[in-house]
């Protein structure tokens, strides 16, 4: 799809929200409304904030999980992408705050960036799809065009829809009547967008890398937040990392650094992440019930019988159109080769490890092809290839499950792309130059660290339905299958780690 | 069993990933440094003259250090197959093994006809010499 078709399409789905509001109602709001966070406590939002937040393009977000399904595997798990919304506010607003107390920023950042940051920080997740990241995951594809163009190289599909959302001229149409005449405020709603995907222009880079960059408000409370809500204990120091936040400004360009004695907790910021990663997102449970899932849109999009209230999940915005629980109550109506898989879902009946690929589960001399394999991540196709002669295996075994039932699933390489732009400010020894500025990295390589510490964690699966009997003929097809492309050949922790219950 | 028939048909055919697991065939040295930002900056550099086989590697505009996500996991994957070892004590340098030049030649250059085996090799000398310099 082309960025022309997508943002008509984004145009139209924003004219379709905002038509249920009643634009005179936003505007009569005339006090700031107090909203409390459970992670970053009670904060205060303006009338005008309030009147966006109040549109269905925000207020959708409370109905969409913040990790898709992990409260099948996390039960206390239930946080959406609204109240992380409500923090990230709070955290600009923050980080902007911090900023510009400080004596030699008060020329550079003014009340009107605050506002922009807040407002950027209130936008920044509005073009998630239900589920989050697991619907993101499958309309990546329908926008490979649209990821290969300036300036949307390596973004996330989400970010350029909420991008796309902000600059569509519904959306600014509505800005400008409601929230800057109606409250006669101003905004500069093409850098707000900017901000979004981390683009401002190189003298305010800062702005944008506080919403999306190294540190980013995103991760300042995505972290702290998915840690909370799942119990697993981690530290961050956000107060150390607030108070030595510092802009670098030179040769043109304004960005935002961390003094060397907040290293240390920026370290412990991607260690944190490094143990989401690999204890919640990573989860081989949850993998399972994501490919379970998509198996489910992968149905609609694929059957011609099969659509949700008309849609069948072709283009980006489609995923737009629904909550979560829209998907898990309404899909089930259409087939019952759905109806089963949704059942099995809400009963927990749920996909198990047929296989498991890892360094440990490879013979040694076979371990180079495991660099094939990894890149059926990128490479839809051979991940198609693999899974159809796993299947095909598994048929010649008397297996007779549905295709859709037999997923191959690659864990994604970690990104630590972060921690090679975080620069750290310290002290220069050569006046009159007041400071050097180094990648954190080269202060300590702990991205090769925990690079090598993933290598050990990382994980490709073979999951199939739960039965004991199907799950061991699965095993072996697997096995064969993987044994003539990419050339694998596995030895017993293959089995092990698999935990069959009858070894 | 032949590469080819192993590799079943254009699916399995040369990819972005594919070159940089096989320009280690033609690595000279025993070790390179490990710096992302040295070996994005690198690759961001070269491929402007081979666009043919770095293309892919997507670099976006408007930052201070050019680095690709696609470049990232790439690499990632060479670690993991043990093509480029990490396991040295500062964590600084990749190692590159003869047998993993051997398992380089055998498994990925094959997968390039011989004009693109000679632009890898050049390529390689090139990604080597701007590294170490």
């Amino acid at each position: 799809m082309d960025v022309r078709t997508l943002k008509n399409q984004i145009d139209d789905w924003v004219k379709k929200q905002l038509s249920y509001v009643d634009k005179s109602a936003l505007i009569a709001r005339k006090k700031p409304k107090i909203i409390h966070d459970s992670v970053h406590g009670t904060h205060l939002f303006w009338p005008w904030e309030m009147a966006v937040i109040d549109t269905p393009i925000i207020q959708r977000l409370r109905f969409i999980s913040q990790v898709d399904l992990l409260s099948l595997v996390f039960p206390s798990a239930n946080h959406t992408r609204f109240d992380h919304t409500i923090g990230v506010t709070a955290m600009a607003e923050r980080v902007g705050r911090s900023l510009m107390g400080r004596k030699e920023y008060k020329r550079i950042l003014n009340e009107q960036h605050i506002r922009e940051l807040r407002m950027a920080a209130i936008l920044h997740d509005c073009g998630h799809g239900f589920m989050s990241h697991l619907s993101e995951h499958i309309y990546k594809p329908l926008m490979k065009e649209v990821l290969e163009k300036e300036p949307f190289v390596d973004k996330r599909p989400h970010e350029v829809l909420s991008f796309l959302i902000v600059t569509s001229p519904a959306f600014k149409k509505f800005f400008n009547e409601v929230v800057e005449k109606g409250f006669e405020t101003t905004y500069e709603l093409n850098r707000v967008a900017r901000m979004i995907i981390g683009k401002t222009q190189p003298k305010e880079a800062f702005l944008g890398q506080i919403i999306n960059g190294p540190f980013d408000c995103d991760k300042l409370d995505y972290l702290v937040r998915d840690a909370k809500f799942t119990g697993l204990r981690i530290g961050v120091d956000l107060d150390r990392i607030l108070h030595t936040m510092h802009l670098r400004i030179e040769a043109g360009r304004t960005e935002l650094v961390i003094d060397i004695s907040g290293a240390p907790s920026l370290e412990q910021l991607y260690f944190g992440k490094m143990m989401l990663n690999s204890v919640v997102y990573h989860h081989h449970k949850l993998r399972a019930v994501e490919r379970m899932f998509e198996s489910i849109i992968r149905l609609i999009q694929d059957d011609e019988k099969i659509d949700l209230d008309g849609i069948k999940f072709k283009t980006p915005v489609d995923f737009l159109r629904f909550m979560d629980h829209d998907v898990l109550a309404r899909v089930p109506c259409r087939s019952d080769l759905i109806k089963d898989k949704i059942t099995q879902l809400i009963n927990r009946r749920l996909y198990k490890r047929a296989l498991v690929i890892c360094t440990n589960s490879v013979t040694p001399e076979t371990r180079w092809y495991l660099q094939d394999l990894r890149t059926a991540v990128d490479y839809e196709d051979r991940k198609e290839d693999l899974q159809n002669l796993i299947y095909e295996k598994a048929r010649a075994r008397g297996v007779t499950c549905p295709k859709t039932d037999i997923w191959l699933d690659i864990l994604p390489a970690p990104s630590f792309r972060d921690a090679s732009w975080a620069y750290i400010r310290e002290p220069s020894p050569d006046p009159p130059k007041k400071y050097n500025y180094t990648p954190l990295r080269e202060f300590f390589p702990f991205d090769k660290w925990v690079s090598a510490f993933n290598e050990h964690k990382w994980r490709g699966y073979v999951f199939c339905p739960p039965d004991e009997h199907i799950r061991k003929k699965i095993h072996e097809a697997a096995k064969e299958a993987l044994g003539i492309r990419p050339g694998l050949k596995f030895n017993d922790q293959s089995f092990i780690m698999c935990k069959f219950s009858e070894t | 069993m032949s590469p080819q028939a192993r590799a079943g048909g254009d699916v399995w055919g040369p990819r972005a990933d594919d070159v940089l697991a096989a320009m280690i065939a033609y690595f000279s040295k025993g070790n390179i440094p490990a710096s992302p930002l040295k070996i994005h900056k690198v690759i961001y550099n070269l491929r402007t003259r081979y666009k043919d086989l770095l293309g892919e590697f997507l670099f976006p505009s408007n930052t201070r250090d050019p680095f690709s996500k696609r470049l990232e996991r790439a690499l990632f994957g060479l670690e993991i197959a043990g093509l480029l070892g990490t396991l040295n004590p500062t964590f600084e340098i990749y190692q590159i093994t003869e047998e993993a030049k051997r398992q380089s030649r055998a498994i990925f250059l094959t997968k390039f006809d011989s004009k693109t085996q000679k632009k890898i090799k050049a390529l390689a000398r090139d990604f080597e010499t701007a590294l170490c310099a």
